[in-house]
């Protein structure tokens, strides 16, 4: 059983925060930038360390479990890859399971390189190097390295951020159903509210490096946490069991305008 | 090393048995195009080596260097000099010294981040240039064989130091590309003007001394500082084979290769240590060679990709081969006499140099 607890005191990115993420269901957290959406991401895999509070994964603190020891359970898939390294997709996506190479690459490794590859559709650009890629295709191949050693915790920060809207719907498509196959605990931070409401099965508001609320997207996709959070007047609508936000205008623009008027 | 060769020669067989899987395929595709450009490089940089030896002032048919070499006792004894002292540490040096170079500038551009990083262009041939200068004047190079030893010694710490200050600034600069390149332009520019204070002040023969050694040359070599320079790459390249995914996951960049599990500022200050101490002793008995360790890791990156299993040794051959090439064409350009071999190898480095810059532009960095 996972069990992740978050608490981060003090400073001014991130402030007390806790959240226990389930698995086999995707946590989004939305909230405007600079928010703290990356820090908080970056606090649960490991890379930054809280000045106060934990992250538990399986009741372990994760600063006393070894770092090689925890990248095998959490991947982490940063908002900002490399676009040029010299590297084959193929190559790439291997790397995702640095733990288990070594000069002699196994035929696990490369069976499971191959078959994350073509789950994503993306098999037959396994010997082009990365700079030949567009940028929706590199995101895809850093998805495929994300999840290629099959972690047991999930974590992408943006991951539908240079993908068209066909590839925005296949990739989260992907990972809700890898998440609930696998039982993977998957948060993802995303800027699209639509998509948000659509794929996750909770969503974390973050603002101001507060939690502003918690909970099921319909009770907290609300008009007025919109106004309050992103300062945008919305309608938001269900549509079949699914959110449909629409985004109406500014407040900041309107007040300034009234300011003038 | 040997582990490493006899690994990339099992890899070999594996990828040629046959009946595989999809997986399996694919990867021998792409394996195998780099295995094949990587032996092939290896087997130019020994066709060069072989050129180098039987080239030289002395008309010495290829007959008499080969038997000169395969059976040393029976050959004449003028024969036996030439190739031994003289020739074979020559053309031994080139390869050696190349390969380091290579092998620095390869792990110096992994750990930077920057294509352009390279044991000269970061100005560590200018410290150590500086530092033999430094030994010279103060009238180490005066002294015969220790005087020559304190030179290479004092060039060494300079190397070591120069490169101590490399890694502070980068450390301050956060890595950016740029900010690496002009801080190994301030370098260098700082060892000059620091040298050419000393030219200043040294007497005629120091200053003769001095140009000479800043030329860059592979005469003054001898068996033994092959040797020394051997075990050095060797060390070097053992203990970077132990880390060539890691080194090749820090192109993924910092967050990524830590969200692996990789201690990124460790294995950048173990390998920074690792390139400076190699690089310190290529260039502290050879003198200013420039560009080696930008034309190798060039060459190796356009062949195979940044992939450390093959990038790492296509690197050292590349710089093996482009300096052992270098050293014949140093002595062919005026026959009869040993041309300065610095000044051959900076020559084609700067058109190589000029070509990265601008490919900037093409997303190449």
């Amino acid at each position: 059983m996972r069990n992740l607890s978050f608490s981060y005191g003090a400073t001014s990115v991130l402030k007390n925060i806790n959240m226990k993420p389930l698995p086999g269901k995707i946590t989004a957290i939305i909230g405007p930038n600079a928010s703290g959406k990356t820090t908080l991401l970056k606090c649960i895999c490991g890379i930054l360390k809280p000045i106060e509070g934990s992250v538990l994964f399986e009741g372990r603190e994760i600063s006393k479990i070894r770092k090689e020891e925890l990248a095998k359970h959490i991947a982490y898939m940063p908002q900002e890859n490399p676009a040029v390294a010299f590297l084959t997709v193929f190559e790439t996506v291997l790397l995702g399971r640095l733990h288990s190479l070594s000069w002699r690459v196994s035929d696990e490794d490369l069976e499971m390189t191959l078959k994350t590859l073509e789950s994503l559709g993306i098999s037959e650009l396994s010997s082009r190097f990365l700079s030949e890629l567009s940028a929706g295709q590199r995101q895809l191949v850093y998805i495929a390295q994300a999840v290629v050693h099959q972690p047991r915790v999930l974590l992408l920060d943006e991951p539908t951020s240079n993908l068209d809207l066909q590839h925005q719907l296949e990739v989260l498509d992907l990972i809700k159903e890898l998440t609930s196959e696998m039982r993977i605990t998957t948060i993802i931070a995303l800027h699209d509210l639509n998509l948000a409401a659509k794929y996750s099965d909770e969503v974390i508001v973050l603002n101001f490096g507060r939690v502003y609320a918690a909970g099921k997207p319909e009770s907290v996709l609300s008009e007025d946490m919109l106004r309050a959070v992103y300062g945008v007047s919305a309608k938001v609508n269900a549509h079949d069991g699914v959110l449909q936000i629409t985004i109406l205008n500014s407040i900041r623009k309107r007040l300034a305008k009234k300011k003038c008027g | 090393m040997m582990a490493a060769l006899s690994e990339v020669i099992k890899m070999c067989l594996r990828v040629m048995a046959v009946k595989e899987t999809k997986g399996k395929e694919l990867y021998k595709k792409i394996v195998w195009r780099k295995l094949v450009l990587v032996i092939s490089l290896a087997v130019t940089c020994a066709l060069t080596l072989l050129l180098d030896i039987s080239t030289g002032p002395s008309q010495l048919s290829l007959f008499e260097v080969f038997s000169t070499i395969i059976s040393p006792n029976h050959s004449d004894p003028v024969t036996h000099t030439i190739i031994w002292t003289i020739r074979l540490p020559m053309a031994l040096m080139a390869i050696v010294v190349g390969a380091a170079l290579g092998v620095a500038g390869a792990e110096m551009q992994t750990i930077l981040n920057n294509p352009l990083a390279s044991p000269y262009t970061l100005g560590v041939s200018a410290g150590a240039g500086f530092g033999a200068a430094l030994a010279i004047v103060l009238g180490a190079g005066v002294i015969p064989y220790i005087g020559e030893f304190v030179t290479s010694i004092n060039a060494f710490i300079f190397s070591l130091l120069t490169c101590l200050l490399i890694y502070l600034i980068a450390k301050a600069g956060r890595m950016a590309a740029e900010t690496m390149i002009l801080a190994g332009i301030a370098v260098t520019l700082l060892f000059h003007s620091l040298l050419a204070l000393l030219e200043y002040i040294a007497s005629p023969e120091a200053l003769q001394a001095i140009v000479f050694w800043l030329f860059g040359s592979l005469t003054k070599a001898t068996l033994l500082k092959v040797g020394i320079t051997s075990v050095g790459l060797l060390a070097v390249v053992a203990f970077l084979s132990t880390r060539v995914w890691r080194l090749t996951a820090l192109r993924l960049g910092d967050e990524k290769a830590k969200s692996l599990g990789i201690n990124v500022e460790k294995l950048r200050l173990e390998v920074f240590i690792c390139v400076s101490l190699l690089t310190a002793v290529a260039v502290c008995f050879v003198g200013t060679i420039g560009f080696i360790g930008l034309v190798g890791p060039h060459i190796a990156r356009m062949c195979v990709g940044e992939e450390q299993r093959f990038f790492l040794p296509m690197s050292l051959l590349g710089g093996a081969v482009t300096l052992s090439a270098a050293s014949v064409i140093s002595k062919l350009v005026v026959p009869g006499i040993y041309f300065p071999i610095g000044i051959i190898t900076s020559l084609i480095g700067l058109p190589f140099f000029l070509s990265i810059i601008l490919m900037k532009r093409r997303g190449y960095w």
